[in-house]
């Protein structure tokens, strides 16, 4: 592992901390209830979520649609503005900032999105994108643009060659590498990765989630990883929280978590999980 | 004489060179009762074969060549309306988007009862008896209030059971299955997954299931059948496919697929370089050649062709570097 | 930050389109959209070098030569005053041609600029842009063309105000609309993580994707305007006699229709051909899927 990485468990080691986070979204009342002046709840989509994150670790974040795991994900960077709770980079909570230190707090906590054909300007080659996100945050190494975008496409074992191309011309294994090279550019500490290979088909994906575990080694890079499906967490993250209606139901290392399940919810996911393996059906042929 | 037979299919779309080649030549069969599952990535041309069994390739694509028999005869020229009755009677198809597949102004239950009402003639007051039937059978509680119910206000997981009570109201020996469970929660699949076995096994009813997801075929299908760049590569019986395959696309894809068990011992997969290739690269030979590690001077001149590599288990591979240890593998579980 | 590079996986990326030089994509146009362009470049042109081409100058008057059918010496004819029809037809197609141009493109940037702002703030921008977009949208063109002619008095100004006043809010809501979509994909949300400023993300991310259906759609424009112009001219309230434009040679030509039938009716297709080559390159970029951007 690299050398930037505190002990686990330390102070110094802890990057992220969230703390009670809501989302709450309006629920849209119909005629005939406002005519019946009924009050109805909000619905919270994220409900007093809490976790940590330490440098260099892998976290995974297990949950079906409407778990709220990509409503939260979009909280932490402020993509969508949280109702309650903190959120601290470093002990410094990013709710409280705005303008200048908003930046530089999302600076370091970057985003790869799932679709990686929405995922990058189609009208950027794929060298001026990488450029653009050293340039706009002064990075060290920016000025000189060849090298700058050299590294990162070597980061993300990528061909110099791919520099001068548009995304269109890229398939969608290579571009989520250049979404992961365009995070990267801007230096962050964690990678906020959502649902980021779900799109991608099973060998990329798995040059995908080796590329995840290689970064981690190189940069010290820390990862959330959301995804819905429990095994491609287990190839990646140390620990693990499963998520079910807004809340986190179970937290803890991902083996002992899928060895001895305690929430009722995840012990369902895994029964439910259909194994690649003929010989461990639980459908009766 | 196997229930469905697809013989040297061909479907093409057309490019600006010329027509690209989707599904390059594909034998099939499935047998009565049986489930054969269709595997591969994006581009291999697994949903094409499942939809050209009933003539429905979207435009501008077209069926080129080849030959699909269902119970003996052809269904590629067919009339209009025999077509038609194929598909009311004989075969039915589910899809992958369950709140797409149903018209979402009409309620559930009308949905279900016009396909009676159409394909079976049955009068109202029947339709409407079966179809609340129907719907017991799919596994929806409460069916005489879930009949009035209108798509969106039910989950994607009900919508796909009555997408599949409608596919099977009039019984029909053979079931495409596309991508039938990828836009469902997990809990979700496995609830369908055990519904169609269900289904399989009362009514022994065929299925061609199409799918990206190993654990999908792996839990549903009698048969496995690896489809890439357009050509199958390789099919057997699961067991063998899963743990004797043959074909290096098939072992290396198999090695991709992520496992639960990798949970705490975080082992690096041997990726496979490179990716699946685009509708409009000509690969000369072996279509998998230039991402295989045992790639051979001659693969670039080979046929397609699937090669019989063991009992029911053809492989389009005739390099098969793994035949030595599979034999043993098959000896020593022989020998157990 | 010490990285080791692990080795490349993707040195040769397989299956990347190859890049085509120009002329190569030129040759993948549509049939469709290269006789349009064939069509407008040789009009264009044409217009373009008028004063060079033309035998005649627009209002040289050859007395001994009025209203003789087509000839070796007069390509489309004479008029009453023993004017040159095609010499006045090219100078025609010149004003048209440039008068058009100005009026649909120069206003374009700003309707597209309004109309991403809306889309992209929504809020109070939106309203207002939005609303006076409506406003404008539901009033009848004409009238308003008119009205500003009315106003200003005869001649070109009327059309050059006119014009853009009204086609603004067209433009603004195409581009509001485009907006409204981008702003949700994961590029665009993208921006707002790397921390780019919203200058940023509007001018050098969203503007490029919006405007491509802006652009398709002007070709249609182009083509309106043309006939906009062209019939306030016939009616009498843009461009004045004696200078030459289009459909003034065509309104002073209507008189003669059945005796020097060439005066009103070969300008006339000439102005045809116009729209249609144009009408030609739009449609066939917009079926395309060009107007969203591929190649």
């Amino acid at each position: 592992m690299s050398d930037a990485i505190p002990a686990p468990g330390t102070q110094k080691a802890r990057l992220l901390e969230v703390e009670n986070l809501v989302k709450e979204f309006g629920v849209r009342r119909g005629l005939a209830e406002v005519v019946a002046r009924k009050k109805l709840d909000p619905h919270r989509a994220v409900d007093d979520v809490s976790f940590t994150l330490d440098r260099g670790e892998i976290l995974g974040i297990a949950g079906g649609s409407g778990s709220g795991k990509t409503t939260m994900a979009r909280c932490l960077i402020r993509l969508i503005e949280p109702d309650g709770g903190a959120i601290e980079v470093d002990g410094i909570n990013i709710r409280d900032h705005k303008g200048a230190e908003l930046r530089e707090l999302r600076r370091r906590m970057q985003m790869v999105f799932q679709d990686p054909y929405a995922s990058l300007n189609p009208r950027m080659t794929v060298g001026a994108a990488l450029h653009e996100a050293g340039k706009v945050h002064n990075r060290p190494g920016s000025e000189d643009e060849d090298a700058f975008v050299s590294r990162l496409l070597g980061l993300v074992q990528l061909s110099d060659r791919l520099a001068s191309r548009k995304p269109g011309e890229l398939s969608g294994g290579q571009r989520q590498r250049v979404s992961i090279a365009r995070a990267l550019a801007v230096d962050p500490e964690m990678i906020i990765a959502d649902e980021a290979v779900s799109a991608l088909d099973v060998s990329v994906q798995a040059q995908l989630l080796n590329l995840f575990l290689d970064l981690r080694e190189e940069i010290g890079v820390a990862i959330l990883f959301i995804s819905h499906q429990l095994a491609v967490i287990a190839e990646v993250a140390d620990r693990i929280a499963v998520m079910q209606h807004g809340r986190i139901v179970e937290t803890g290392p991902t083996k002992e978590v899928f060895a001895h399940p305690k929430d009722e919810y995840t012990q369902a996911l895994l029964r439910a999980h259909p194994h690649p393996d003929p010989r461990q059906r639980f459908v009766a042929s | 004489m196997s229930l469905l037979e697809i013989e040297a299919l061909r479907v093409e779309f057309p490019g600006e060179d010329g027509p690209l080649g989707a599904v390059k030549g594909v034998d099939l069969a499935v047998e009565a009762g049986e489930v054969v599952g269709l595997v591969g990535e994006s581009g291999s041309g697994k949903s094409l074969t499942c939809r050209a069994v009933m003539r429905m390739i979207p435009e501008p694509g077209q069926i080129a060549g080849g030959s699909v028999r269902f119970d003996g005869s052809d269904v590629l020229g067919l009339s209009t309306s025999k077509l038609r009755d194929l598909r009311a009677h004989s075969i039915g198809m589910i899809y992958q988007n369950p709140f797409g597949s149903l018209n979402p102004t009409l309620r559930v239950g009308a949905q279900i009862a016009e396909t009676l009402k159409v394909n079976r003639g049955m009068a109202k007051k029947a339709a409407q008896a079966e179809s609340l039937a129907l719907l017991e059978r799919v596994g929806i509680e409460d069916p005489e209030h879930r009949y009035r119910a209108y798509p969106h206000e039910l989950s994607g997981g009900m919508c796909q059971r009555v997408m599949i009570a409608i596919a099977t109201a009039s019984s029909p020996r053979l079931m495409l299955a596309d991508e039938p469970t990828t836009a469902l929660d997990v809990t979700t699949q496995a609830q369908i997954l055990k519904l169609l076995g269900q289904m399989r096994a009362e009514e022994g009813m065929a299925m061609l299931l199409v799918s990206h997801d190993f654990g999908v075929i792996a839990q549903a299908c009698d048969r496995v059948a690896v489809m890439y760049g357009g050509h199958i590569v390789e099919t057997g019986p699961v067991e063998t496919i899963y743990h004797e395959p043959e074909h290096p696309y098939t072992k290396a894809l198999l090695n991709s697929v992520p496992e639960l068990d990798s949970a705490g011992n975080v082992q690096r997969r041997a990726a496979l370089g490179g990716h699946p290739p685009e509708l409009s690269d000509v690969i000369p030979g072996c279509v998998f050649a230039p991402r295989c590690e045992h790639a051979r001077p001659g693969c670039e001149s080979i046929s397609m062709k699937l090669e019989k590599v063991g009992p029911a288990h053809d492989s389009a591979c005739p390099v098969r570097p793994y035949a030595a240890e599979n034999s043993k593998a098959n000896t020593e579980r022989v020998e157990a | 930050m010490s990285a080791t590079p692990a080795t490349p996986i993707e040195v040769a990326p397989a299956a990347a389109r190859p890049k085509r030089s120009v002329l190569g994509r030129i040759k993948r146009w549509p049939t469709s959209v290269k006789v349009g362009v064939g069509i407008v470049g040789v009009l264009a042109l044409a217009a373009l070098f008028a004063p060079l081409i033309a035998p005649y100058g627009p209002n040289e008057l050859d007395p001994f030569s009025l209203l003789s059918s087509p000839s070796s010496q007069h390509l489309f004819g004479t008029d009453d005053t023993g004017r040159d029809v095609f010499s006045r037809t090219l100078y025609g197609l010149r004003l048209d041609i440039g008068l058009v141009l100005l009026v649909t493109y120069v206003p374009l940037p700003f309707a597209v600029l309004a109309g991403a702002l809306a889309g992209y703030f929504g809020g109070w921008v939106d309203m207002i842009v939005s609303r006076l977009a409506d406003i404008m949208i539901s009033f009848p063109f004409i009238v308003l063309a008119i009205a500003f002619v009315a106003i200003v008095g005869p001649g070109v100004k009327g059309f050059l105000i006119a014009v853009p006043i009204a086609a603004w809010a067209l433009y603004a809501r195409l581009a509001r609309t485009e907006m409204l979509v981008i702003r949700e994909q994961p590029f665009m949300m993208a921006t707002t993580a790397l921390g780019y400023s919203k200058t940023r993300a509007i001018v050098k991310h969203g503007l490029p994707n919006v405007i491509r259906p802006c652009l398709v759609y002007t070709t249609i424009d182009l083509v309106g305007n043309l006939i906009l112009l062209s019939g306030l001219s016939y009616l009498g309230f843009g461009v004045q006699p004696p200078t030459a434009e289009l459909g003034g040679i065509i309104a002073e030509g209507q008189g003669y229709l059945l005796n020097a039938w060439w005066i009103a009716t070969l300008p006339g297709l000439v102005l045809v051909l116009f729209g249609v080559g144009v009408g030609l390159i739009g449609e066939g970029f917009s079926d395309r899927g060009l107007s969203r951007g591929e190649p």
